[in-house]
Order: C-alpha cells, then structure tokens, then sequence
C-alpha cells in the first residue's frame, strides 16, 4: 500500500539552470581510475 | 584512448610508452565503461530510460570522461523533461571535453537559447510552486497546476507519477491508471511508475476508488419491466407523519448549515484561490517575459554601443593612416618640423601592423634628421649670440638625446642659458654635464660654472 506522505518526500523541488553550475561543484565525479590512482600513490608511500 | 596518467595518445600498448604507467587496469576500467554505454544505447533504443540511466551512471563510474556516456545520459534526463539535470551533465561533459564534442551543441541549444532555457526554469519553478501546494495540503491546486505543467511539457515522466500519486489518494484510480500510462509511454522500464501501477491495479482489484452511495430500495420484476421503489416502511399515522417532517425538516436546516454552507464558502475559497494562482501564474509570465525584453533591449544596446565604439576606432584609425602619409610626404619634402611634428600627434596604437613598423622607421629617420637639422641650426644661432633661439632649438635636441654630439649640445644649452642670465636653467644643465661626462673637459668647465652661479644666486638672496 502506498503512503502518500512518505512517497511525497520521494518528490524534491528542483534546481534551475543558474543552479546547475553551481551543484557540479557539490557532485562527487570520482570515478574507478582516480581510486586506482590513489591506491597506487598511497602503496608508492609505503 | 589517453594515458590517464601523463595524457599522450596512446594505441594498444600495455605500459605508456611516455611517462610508463601501467595501464592494463586502466584499460579494463575503460572498456566496463564502454560496454555499459553500449546497454544504454541499447536500453534507451527501447524506450526503457531508467534502466539507460542506470547503465550510464554506472558507466562513468568506471570512467569519468566518458563523453557519449555522460551526453547520451544528459539526453535522457531532457527527454524525461529533466532539463536541468541534463544540463549539468552536458556542462561535465564540456569541462572534460571542450573540442568536438557534441554537449557543445546540445548546449547551444538549451542553456544559451534565451527562450529554451526560459521554458526549463518555468517547469522547474512551477513543480516547485505543485510541491509546495502539496506540502500545505492544498492537493486540489497541486492537480490543477500539475495538469497546466504537462499540458505544456507532456514528457515530463515525473509530474505524471505525481499527478497519479494525487490521484491514488483521491482515489481517482482511471486517472491514477491513465497518467501512469503516459509516465510508461515515455518510460517503460521505470520502476516507480511500474509500482504505481500495480498499487492501483490491486486498489482496483480490491474494490477501492470512489465510493458511490447508492439509494437503498426494493427492486421487483413486474413482467418485463423492472421497478425500484424505496423501502416501505409502514403506516405510521397522521402524528407520527407530521413528527417525521419536523424532524426531516430539522435535519434539512442542520444539514444545510453545517455541511452545504461550509461545503459553498469552501468552494467559494477554493475558486478564489485558483483564481489567485492563476493570476500569480499570469503576472509570473508577464514579469518573466518583460525581463528576457529588457535583457534582449540591453544586449542590443550594447550592441549598438560596440557598433558606434567600432566606428569611432575606425575613423580615428583612418585619421592615423592619413597622418601617416603626411609625415612621410613631408620627409619626402625635406619637410622635417612638420614631418616630426606630425608624428607627434599619431597614436601609434591605432595603427596596424605594417602601419606601426613603417611609423617607427619614419620616426626614428625623422628624429634623426630633426635632432641634426636642430644641433646645426642651434649652433649657428649660438655662435651668432642668438642665445634665445639656440636655448629653443638645443633644447629640443637635449630632449632626444642628452648625451648628443658627446655632451657638447647640453653643454652650449647650459651656455646659452648663463649668457641669457637664466641662472636656473643654467645651473640645472651644468649640473647634469658634470654628473654624465665625469672626468671630461667639459665637466670641469661645467663644475666651475656651477661654483660661479652658485655663488651668484647666493649674491641674489
């Protein structure tokens, strides 16, 4: 059964395109390679 | 493919030839990144977006700067009416890939198209304005300003699910169902819609939706016909007849007063309340389309401004190129006052390339010939005790150069100078032959003036 309530929360107000510049910013865009890159650079310490 | 490392292009090697990282991982990661895309094609192909997107994320998890990846994932979100979001990601998609790159025109057409980018912000600020409405409750306006939005943006996957969430808890299960149909024409494989869908197909299945209160009555067949007739209740007499229309007479005045009154005064509220939120809406537009006129009336007053700012350069450009040409007649002419005096009034800055290296070799021959023309003529001047003259003509040429003919035209200034009693002046260039030709002839003739001058001006005070 559906809850209203609960499945609303599920519904976020949006950003404009001003805002989309500035939310990039905020986004983690790591990917496999940079975790790759800083594994190797942590074992290259040791 | 570039080594992630150093950046050189780089073919089918295992260790990067350049900077000599391994890269066999790295071309694992790649390749997950590429095979993943190539789902999403595939998936997006067959309308079934969520599960592209899904694909596409996971996809530039392995590998960030994969630009199809991230520009096929920001074509998805505008397809689902998520301009926003797919801006963002074609705004990455630039930042890693600045050339050639498809994001470049996908922007073009959304975030730097005045009336594009406009109608996304509308979207995105009235689905702001249906989900504060349904925060406060006020469900009826939400739908009306829902329905206004997909009028307009008929893709728009999310605003259909919530139209069709409002609709569940109305119990409006056809229009529930009816929206839920739309999301799933734009989107088959979303999952949320797919959950709604079978909330309502089980309310349905249940019984639920609108409850319609049916008369209670007695229907009979009378041949062919069927009657429906209310339930008789039996003879109750003339006092009991006349205690049963006081009574429904009570209740009539009851009910109409506390539940048609406030039933009217609530419609009443509700219509001015939409009536309000149209005329917000109204007023939104017209301030949002008086605002993209102003900014269109200011770009084209700046273009105007640049435009006459151009012009203007220009003429004085051309006004340079004619000096130009009349400094140089005059040097042809023999002319050099007037050539070097033309000159003067030249900015150079205004010229072009060729026309600043001709001005240069025209000024440097000019000052030349000018500086020479004026030492001689200076010097005639002196030696005819014509003081007044040469102190205008040396001292141009001590203006060019001081150290001209080794000090010799500073030092006849100075000379001029004291014979004109201009003790200054006179002082003021002795001083400067003693401090750049030390050791010289003309220093030491140049100190003892000094001494003699000083001693004069000490005389004067």
């Amino acid at each position: 059964m559906i809850n209203f309530e609960e499945e609303l929360k599920h519904f976020q107000p949006s950003d404009e395109i001003e805002d989309a510049e500035i939310a990039i910013y905020e986004h983690d865009i790591t990917d496999m390679t940079d975790i790759m890159q800083q594994m190797m650079s942590e074992l290259k310490r040791k | 493919m570039e080594c992630y490392n150093c950046g050189i292009i780089i073919g089918h090697e295992k260790i990067c030839p350049n900077c000599g990282t391994d890269l066999r991982i790295y071309r694992k990661f790649v390749g997950i990144s590429n095979y993943l895309y190539n789902q999403a094609l595939a998936k997006a192909n067959t309308r079934d977006l969520s599960g592209a997107i899904a694909d596409l994320r996971l996809s530039l998890q392995y590998n960030k700067v994969n630009t199809n990846a991230r520009n096929l994932l920001g074509l998805i979100y505008y397809e689902m009416g998520e301009g926003v979001a797919a801006v963002r990601e074609w705004l990455i998609s630039k930042g890693y890939q600045a050339e050639e790159n498809r994001a470049s025109y996908y922007l073009e057409k959304t975030k730097k198209d005045p009336a594009e980018k406009e109608k996304i912000n509308q979207l995105a600020r009235k689905y702001n304005q249906v989900i504060t409405y349904c925060r406060q409750g006020s469900v009826d306006l939400a739908v009306i300003q829902l329905k206004k939005i997909l009028a307009t943006n008929a893709k728009f996957v999310k605003g259909w699910q919530l139209l069709a969430l409002l609709y569940i808890n109305y119990g409006e299960l056809e229009q529930a169902r009816k929206a839920l149909r739309k999301a799933e024409a734009i989107d088959t494989g979303n999952p949320t819609t797919a959950r709604y869908l079978k909330e309502v197909t089980e309310l349905v299945r249940q019984g639920g939706g609108k409850k319609t209160k049916k008369a209670q009555a007695i229907a009979y067949q009378n041949g062919n016909d069927t009657i429906i007739q209310p339930k008789f209740r039996g003879d109750i007499g003339f006092w009991g007849m006349a205690a049963n229309l006081l009574v429904g007479v009570a209740i009539g005045v009851a009910i109409t007063w506390y539940l048609v009154v406030p039933g009217v005064r609530k419609q009443a509220v509700s219509n001015a309340s939409v009536a309000v939120t149209e005329a917000n809406n109204t007023i939104a537009d017209k301030n949002n389309t008086i605002k993209a006129l102003e900014e269109q009336i200011d770009n084209l007053t700046g273009d105007v401004e640049n435009a006459q700012t151009d012009m203007e350069n220009r003429d004085a450009a051309i006004k340079a190129s004619e000096s130009l040409l009349m400094a140089y007649d005059a040097y042809v002419n023999e002319n050099i006052e007037l050539a070097g005096d033309t000159l003067e009034g030249i900015d150079e800055t205004l010229l072009s390339k060729k026309g600043k290296e001709i001005f240069q070799t025209l000024r440097e021959e000019v000052n030349h010939q000018y500086v020479t023309n004026a030492y001689a003529d200076g010097m005639s001047a002196y030696n005819n005790n014509r003081n007044e003259e040469a102190i205008e003509l040396l001292s141009k040429v001590v203006a060019a150069d001081e150290t001209y003919d080794d000090g010799n035209a500073l030092y006849n200034l100075a000379q001029a100078y004291r014979k004109m009693e201009d003790w200054e002046n006179a002082l003021t260039s002795y001083s400067k032959v003693v401090s750049l030709f030390p050791g010289s002839r003309l220093a030491y003739n140049a100190g003892r003036y000094v001494t003699q001058i000083e001693q004069v001006l000490d005389n004067q005070q």
